[in-house]
């Protein structure tokens, strides 16, 4: 009798699995192995569950009207052929990769030839502002150096650990994205043009900064964190519609994680160091401020982290903006969404005038928006936010959330201005398909035909194969129903 | 323990589906109607596992659903029509990846439920293995899109490994190879999630 590693019967059993016959000898050898192996045995029992219930298990039932518009697919008649994107030809995909090989050697030469203080701690390639790279089609499995290289606005410096893989996807005047499978990078952000958009997406996080210094990073074991020393970022899931969790400054977060936690200073000063910014820099970003010695203002204190840079001088009794922030987001994870909306109402009142406070009422806002149902509290909140901070910088969220609000609640007219304004005011957002869309849906119900139809083919033109298109899409064909 | 295999013949539905797409390009408009519940779920099925659950899924099959149907006229014969619609939907999914590369639709919000439902609902034995599958889904996600594909090729519509390579244009080789590391860290993930693990092996035993 031959008798295999579990390593090997693993993978005799994904061939068979896969269709791959086994030879007589294999098939014998890989049966005595599970009648004497029972962690083999399981794993071959749960890879048939999986086989099983990828095939076999119902699907959840269709909504009808959804169901409807399914099948209502199959007749030409009665839906617009979507177009097609592009497929980029295999010569096309070659020069791309010929240019970013050429640009990353010029970045590199731009680099080396740069005056400063050289790099310390771990490993890194730090990339400075320089011309945008084409972002590579097929390298996902490649080892070694940084794979795609960061430009960005002056001042705004994103630093990629050795080993990272890490793309451009966007990088233009008014927005930089990038998508990182693996490694470490640190994003620094300086004083961008207002509406200059700056994202990080891991394979389950979407990370969107507002002015501020932090680290995102995939470890070799695949757990993607996010890790904040300085001004706020908003944190949500890949694709996830829901409402954003805010990390303030000595905040980090990681995929699957119930609530962020605290940053150990170690961690820090060892991301700190990673970067190997310039001495200058770091103090300022050294955490820890001395007990009692308040700090110089920054415009970090803008954000909503102010409360947490600047001790309040409350009485201890009296919980901080940042622990009624902290203890709000918890409800609201746990979908605990009355009570969440209990601790903003409260952090309004206790904290009035304070930036945590002005931010609550968006949160508030998207909570009435959603969770609770009633679009008319939540446009009186997004209404106070605007109010008291026509640029803050939660401005673009309280915009959007009014326009959809507006939408709700069924004030087509003042809908249409405000989608205007939205898009007037932030016109690197990544709504404004959206709002593209539900201008065309308000005007559509003002009665504005022309005007409606020009924003649903715009969201069409422009957004192919997207959500958004599909629905402006309906709103065209309803259009054209209308008498 | 014995190979399970499921498509070493043509699937009983693909008689029909042929016969229905001749009939349905001819102009029967009840062909065509039936072929279209025919596709859906089948269509459905695989863009669940491959884009994951969540807001794109409904758009993502009404694209493919959108694309057969333009397109029925075009389909010529040369393999079996279900397997051109895979083909269609394998497409239209690799369009939708390179549009929202590295991004995967499970949200912090939906996980819970899920694993909230699976307690909760206990014996009821369909809506368990559905909401098993539901949670299945988000581990496939979790893969890698070029693993992804191929592997719920293989595990929902039984294709072979040079069927597979054909649909999607690959080599064999490579083909073999991301369906090896797909079904390896697939099994990986749904290991450590005890729930799944537990309901999964139930159907496997």
């Amino acid at each position: 009798m031959t008798r295999i590693s579990c390593r090997r019967a693993e993978r005799w059993l994904d061939e068979r699995a896969l269709g791959i016959a086994l030879t007589g000898p294999q098939a014998t050898a890989l049966e005595d192995h599970l009648a004497g192996c029972s962690d083999c045995a399981e794993r071959e029992a749960l890879a048939t569950g999986i086989d099983r219930a990828a095939r076999t298990a119902p699907l959840p039932g269709l909504p009808p009207l959804i169901e409807r518009r399914m099948i209502a697919a199959r007749d030409p008649a009665l839906t617009t052929q979507i177009p097609r994107t592009p497929q980029t030809r295999a010569w096309i995909r070659g020069a791309g990769v010929g240019l970013a090989a050429a640009a990353l050697i010029a970045l590199a030469f731009v680099w080396l030839s740069r005056p400063g203080p050289a790099p310390r701690g771990v490993d890194v390639l730090p990339v400075v502002a320089a011309a945008p790279v084409p972002v590579s089609e097929e390298n996902e499995e490649s080892e070694g150096a940084p794979l795609a290289m960061a430009c960005s606005e002056p001042g705004t410096t994103l630093w990629i650990s050795d080993r990272a893989d890490v793309r451009v996807l966007r990088n233009d005047a008014q927005r930089a994205r990038f998508a990182m499978a693996r490694g470490q990078v640190l994003a620094d952000i300086g004083e961008n043009e207002p509406g200059f958009e700056f994202r990080v997406e891991t394979p389950n996080l979407s990370v969107l900064a507002r002015g501020t210094v932090f680290v995102v990073e995939i470890d070799p074991t695949g757990r993607e964190s996010v890790r904040v020393h300085e001004g706020i970022v908003e944190v949500r899931a890949s694709g996830a519609e829901g409402a954003p969790v805010l990390l303030a400054a000595g905040d980090q977060l990681a995929w699957g994680d119930a609530a962020p936690t605290a940053v150990a200073p170690e961690v820090t000063r060892t991301d700190l160091e990673f970067a190997g910014l310039d001495p200058a820099r770091l103090e300022q970003l050294e955490p820890a401020p001395q007990p009692g010695v308040p700090e110089a203002p920054s415009r970090e204190a803008q954000l909503a982290v102010a409360t947490q840079v600047h001790p309040e001088p409350a009485p201890p009794a009296t919980p901080t903006a940042t622990e009624l922030t902290r203890r709000a987001q918890d409800h609201q994870r746990a979908r605990e969404y009355d009570l969440a909306g209990e601790v903003y109402r409260e952090l309004i009142e206790t904290h009035p005038g304070s930036v945590a406070a002005q931010n609550s009422r968006v949160a508030l806002g998207q909570l009435e928006l959603g969770a609770s149902g009633r679009p008319d509290h939540a446009l009186a909140h997004f209404d106070g936010y605007l109010a008291e901070a026509p640029d803050g910088a939660l401005a673009e969220e309280a915009r959007l959330g009014r326009v959809r609000a507006l939408a709700a609640v069924g004030r087509h007219g003042e809908g249409v201005a405000a989608s205007t304004e939205f898009l007037d005011r932030h016109p690197g957002s990544h709504a404004r398909a959206e709002v593209l869309r539900l201008r065309g849906d308000a005007l559509a119900h003002s009665g504005q035909r022309e005007g409606a139809a020009a924003d649903y083919r715009q969201v069409i033109d422009r957004w192919p194969d997207s959500a958004q298109a599909l629905r402006a899409q309906r709103g065209l064909d309803s259009l054209d129903a209308l008498p | 323990m014995p190979v399970e295999r499921f498509r070493d013949q043509a699937s009983p539905a693909e008689p029909t589906a042929d016969a229905l797409h001749a009939a349905a390009v001819a102009g029967d408009a009840r062909a065509r109607d039936a072929l279209a519940e025919l596709c859906l779920p089948r269509v459905r099925r695989v863009v669940m596992l491959s884009v994951g659950m969540g807001p794109d899924v409904d758009d993502v099959t009404q694209i493919a659903m959108s694309r057969v149907f333009t397109r029925l006229e075009s389909f010529r014969g040369e393999a079996r029509f279900l397997t051109w619609v895979d083909r269609v939907t394998a497409n239209v999914i690799a369009d939708h990846y390179r549009q929202r590369r590295w991004t995967v639709f499970l949200s912090f919000d939906e996980e819970v439920p899920i694993y909230q439902q699976i307690a909760r609902e206990g014996p009821d034995d369909e809506l368990q293995r559905q909401r098993t599958l539901e949670r299945l889904s988000g581990h496939f996600a979790k893969l890698r899109p070029k693993q992804r594909l191929p592997l719920v090729l293989s595990m929902v519509q039984g294709y072979t490994v040079p069927e597979i390579a054909g649909l999607l244009g690959l080599g064999v080789e490579a083909t073999k190879k991301r369906l090896l590391r797909g079904r390896r860290q697939l099994v990986k993930r749904v290991q450590r999630d005890p729930i799944c693990r537990q309901a999964l092996l139930e159907m496997g035993r």
